[in-house]
């Protein structure tokens, strides 16, 4: 593991993001502007039925911060493709491990800076639970940001063994995870087998936590524990899959023809 | 000592349901500063042996070692690699500056040290007065003066070249095989290059490899190769007046015209018999001109028989 490596790669990330406008405005602009059109609904519903709106509002910031968290990623990624460098990247003997992990750290620093921005606004919504309890919320980013740290992994596998043309996968993948998750709604009004999905999806605890925590103030420990043990299971599965990925990609050509 | 070692290397693809052979039992040596010329057709498989040499493919079957170590199996030994390519891109983004920096530190230049390679580099290659323009405002010129200082940051003990100067104009192709001959011989580097411009692998090239249909056809030295399929060369002889002709018409002249002759010697045969010859015969020559067969004619011939 070389360390330099890692830098160079997030410092020109950073350099490429302060150089381009919108990105900022497609990370930044975009989730702030959802939480502030959801809090405004938030407000309208105080009328008659508070939580519902606030609920809505919390879950659209997860959900935002969790397809943040990976398609910063995955874009990079897509980025190195079309923008012809990723030759010139791995040539100069960088790892795919080294790779993949300074994409996720340029990511998490950049989703966790739009999250506390995202945090804030909900705040002068009625997000007051942030103030209350702030050892649930970090903890249910942190699930949230392993989830979507495995799901980026798994996308960029799959854009490697599919090739540059499935690049779409980077912002459209999460919506399945999310919707199979079940944002808004508990999982019993999901048809049996669905729910069976449902629970192996990594968002579905971080929802659910969102959803009591809004609703009642409290969440289980053993709801956070489960949470982190699926993330756990999905970093687990995501980087062998990366790691053949890639493997594949350099025997069949793909890689070459993805430069 | 070999640099670059290539054992019975092997790649096929799929194409419409049918396997094709890129490589076929390829098996090549480049020597430590040397300049190996890799040349052939389209398709005949050069820039494939590239990608597998710099690890971005795997071989089917065989070895290709850089350094005596495996690639893939070690990517660190990239670190002592460089690239070239004519189409070679950088983030559209990032100034000179920016590509140099990020490449340096790639390499684990820091602090002073990489401050100091990219003035030098950028004083050289005469790109020091746009280090902040960003990649996409770039002459080809430019990117291409670009694209060598990058291949240059890391002091590189082997540099692929893969079609240099394709579609530059000719005073910056120029500039580039100066530049390549002089990385080579000032710096000692070992470079394997492939073009399409015979007369560039002519000029640069201690050894060349002819690769056709995914198998190497020929190897050795410019002139060695050329003797496998040509054995003599002409001269051209301008003369003040054709006497003798039966002297001529002994010993193989051909009347050209009023005070032309051609003839046929033998590669390595030389001129100075010839010359003394004509002139005990009375014939006064006044101008002479050779042509030896060029790496183009060799080229020609090759693909005529493979046809």
């Amino acid at each position: 593991m070389r360390w330099y490596k890692v830098k160079a790669l997030m410092a020109r990330d950073l350099k490429i993001y302060k150089r381009s406008k919108w990105k900022i405005v497609d990370s930044l602009y975009f989730p702030v502007t959802t939480v502030i059109m959801w809090g405004l609904f938030a407000i309208y519903s105080r009328e008659f039925a508070m939580e519902a709106g606030l609920m809505v509002l919390v879950v659209n910031v997860f959900w935002s911060f969790s397809y943040l968290s990976q398609s910063i990623t995955n874009h990079s990624m897509n980025e190195d493709s079309y923008s012809g460098s990723l030759k010139q990247l791995l040539i100069s003997g960088i790892s795919e491990f080294e790779y993949i992990l300074a994409r996720i750290f340029s990511s998490t620093i950049t989703s966790l800076l739009i999250m506390c921005v995202m945090l804030t606004v909900s705040f002068f919504f009625g997000f007051v639970t942030l103030v209350q309890t702030p050892g649930l919320i970090i903890a249910m980013i942190g699930i949230t940001l392993i989830s979507s740290i495995a799901l980026s992994v798994m996308i960029a596998a799959l854009i490697i063994f599919l090739g540059k043309a499935y690049g779409f996968l980077a912002w459209t993948l999460l919506q399945a995870f999310i919707l199979l998750s079940a944002p808004f709604f508990p999982l019993k009004i999901l048809p049996q087998v669905v729910q069976v999905i449902a629970l192996g999806m990594p968002y579905t605890r971080v929802f659910m936590g969102v959803r009591g925590l809004v609703e009642t103030g409290i969440v289980s420990n053993s709801l956070l524990l489960e949470g982190l043990l699926v993330s756990v299971i999905y970093v687990l599965i995501s980087y062998p899959l990366y790691k053949m990925a890639f493997g594949r990609a350099r025997r069949t050509g793909e890689l070459v023809r993805m430069m | 000592m070999n640099v670059v070692e290539i054992r019975d290397v092997s790649k096929r693809f799929k194409e419409h349901g049918k396997w094709f052979y890129v490589l076929n039992n390829v098996s090549l040596d480049v020597k430590e500063g040397e300049i190996f010329g890799l040349l052939g057709p389209n398709g005949a498989g050069k820039t494939t042996l590239l990608n597998i040499l710099l690890g971005i493919l795997t071989p089917d079957s065989g070895q290709a070692r850089i350094f005596g170590k495996d690639v893939i199996k070690d990517r660190g030994i990239l670190e002592r690699v460089n690239f070239v390519s004519g189409e070679t891109r950088f983030h559209w983004l990032l100034s000179v500056e920016d590509v140099l920096r990020f490449h340096g530190r790639s390499y684990g230049l820091k602090g002073e040290v990489i401050d100091k390679r990219i003035r030098e580099l950028t004083k050289f290659f005469g790109i020091d007065d746009i280090l902040n323009r960003k990649f996409f405002n770039l002459s080809t010129g430019q990117r291409m003066r670009l694209i060598f200082a990058k291949s240059l940051i890391n002091d590189p003990r082997l540099v692929f070249f893969d079609e240099p100067t394709l579609g530059l104009d000719p005073s910056i192709a120029i500039k580039i095989r100066k530049e390549i001959k002089r990385i080579n011989k000032e710096q000692g580097t070992t470079v394997l290059l492939t073009s399409h411009y015979m007369h560039e692998i002519e000029q640069l090239s201690d050894r060349i490899a002819f690769i056709h249909k995914g198998k190497i056809i020929d190897t050795g030295t410019v002139e060695k190769v050329k003797l496998k399929k040509f054995s003599t060369y002409d001269v051209f002889l301008n003369v003040r007046e054709i006497k003798n002709r039966d002297y001529l018409k002994r010993n193989g002249f051909r009347i050209l015209g009023k005070n032309r002759l051609q003839k046929e010697l033998q590669l390595g045969e030389s001129i100075s018999g010839l010359l003394s010859s004509l002139a005990n015969n009375g014939i006064d020559v006044t101008n002479i001109e050779t042509r030896k067969p060029t790496l183009e004619d060799y080229f020609v011939k090759i693909m005529e028989e493979k046809k």
